[in-house]
């Protein structure tokens, strides 16, 4: 296993099947709507414990069914409940998909004669800014998103 | 010979530099290393060695062994903490039903205070006596610093802090176990918190 993993290009397209793979199970195995996250159908009566007491969401309310509704490809109805999950379901997504075009790029350059180095560390140097830039992007829009259902639910509250 | 744009060692002879490409003219080699140039985004410390630096899916198996030991204690302080809800839960008089419905809450609190608590053995405590958690030793790395040399308790520490942390915010935990598949040193994100490496562990001869 980890002499398989040590292959060019096998950690990269492991590690992105992986996410792949789990967003698909995720995909087959969960649904949601606005109320509720269904496993194979059948509800799942979770209920946050901050709201249930105070009447507030806290900053993770609503994620895994802003999440679930996003692999399903409702990213207007998950942006609504929380507009963190598309942010970051995406982006875990982009990391999928460019940890797989690193990986193509490992596998052409191990296979090639002469030196192909200058693509790989360009796709290295381009996942590293863009999935930091893509981590802060999800971070603001995430707070953002709950500081606004936040003032919302605390004005229905008062 | 060393290559003058990216300062890696080439033969005699090569038209082009082995690790970046560049063409080699009579200026394009130098009898001299070129000095290490730190990461424009994360600056470490100069490295003056070179290191075997562990691959990616080593970190990531011993990752995985290292996280599966988390469950054990997080499913004790899971049931421990329900009960104590439900039994207040009665002594109050109310519905204890909603006890165990708190659990979105109590695993996103938890999971962090386990890691935490089996983190300070195996991930500060091991690290810093003899160099790799359970899981390392496992896949044969180990975490060092700049120097080669075992990382202090001290360091060790705010490196766990750190990756408890980033378990907090969706989605940075995913990049930090993914960042090594980019980083030229293949180090993590709370690696770079502290400056340290993960390295293959060489067997004592």
């Amino acid at each position: 296993m980890r002499k398989f993993l040590s292959r060019p290009g096998m950690p990269p397209a492991a590690a992105g099947l992986a996410i792949l793979l789990h967003a698909l199970m995720a995909r087959i195995v969960l649904q949601a709507d606005e109320a509720r996250v269904y496993v194979l159908g059948h509800p799942l009566n979770w209920v946050c414990s901050f709201h249930e007491r105070f009447g507030l969401p806290c900053p993770t309310c609503g994620m895994t069914r802003s999440v679930v509704l996003t692999l399903h490809g409702e990213v207007e109805r998950a942006w609504r409940i929380a507009p963190g999950g598309p942010a970051f379901t995406l982006g875990v997504l982009f990391v999928a998909a460019g940890v797989l075009v690193l990986a193509a790029a490992q596998f052409w350059t191990a296979n090639r004669p002469g030196n192909t180095n200058w693509l790989e560390r360009r796709i290295k140097m381009g996942l590293q800014n863009s999935t930091l830039a893509w981590a802060s992007v999800s971070i603001v829009v995430w707070l953002t998103g709950w500081a606004g259902q936040f003032s919302a639910a605390l004005r229905t509250v008062h | 010979m060393f290559c003058t744009s990216c300062g890696a060692t080439i033969s005699g002879g090569s038209k082009f530099c082995p690790s970046c490409g560049s063409v080699l003219t009579s200026q394009g080699a130098s009898a001299q290393p070129l000095p290490v140039t730190p990461s424009p985004l994360f600056p470490t410390t100069p490295v003056g060695r070179t290191m075997d630096y562990a691959t990616w899916g080593s970190r990531a198996i011993g990752y995985l062994i290292d996280t599966l030991l988390v469950a054990p204690v997080l499913l004790i302080l899971y049931f421990v903490l329900s009960g104590l809800l439900v039994g207040l839960a009665s002594i109050g008089g109310r519905d204890a039903g909603g006890a165990f419905g708190a659990s979105c809450c109590v695993f996103l609190v938890l999971f962090p205070l386990a890691s935490l608590a089996v983190g300070l053995y195996n991930r500060v405590y091991l690290i810093a006596s003899r160099g790799y958690s359970i899981g390392q030793g496992v896949v044969k790395i180990k975490v060092v610093d700049a120097n080669g040399a075992l990382l202090t308790q001290g360091t060790a520490l705010i490196r766990l802090l750190a990756q408890v942390a980033m378990g907090f915010v969706p989605f940075l935990p995913l990049l930090d176990l993914f960042w090594p598949l980019w980083d030229d040193r293949r180090q993590t994100l709370h690696d770079k918190a502290v400056g340290c490496y993960v390295i293959n562990n060489p067997p004592v001869a």
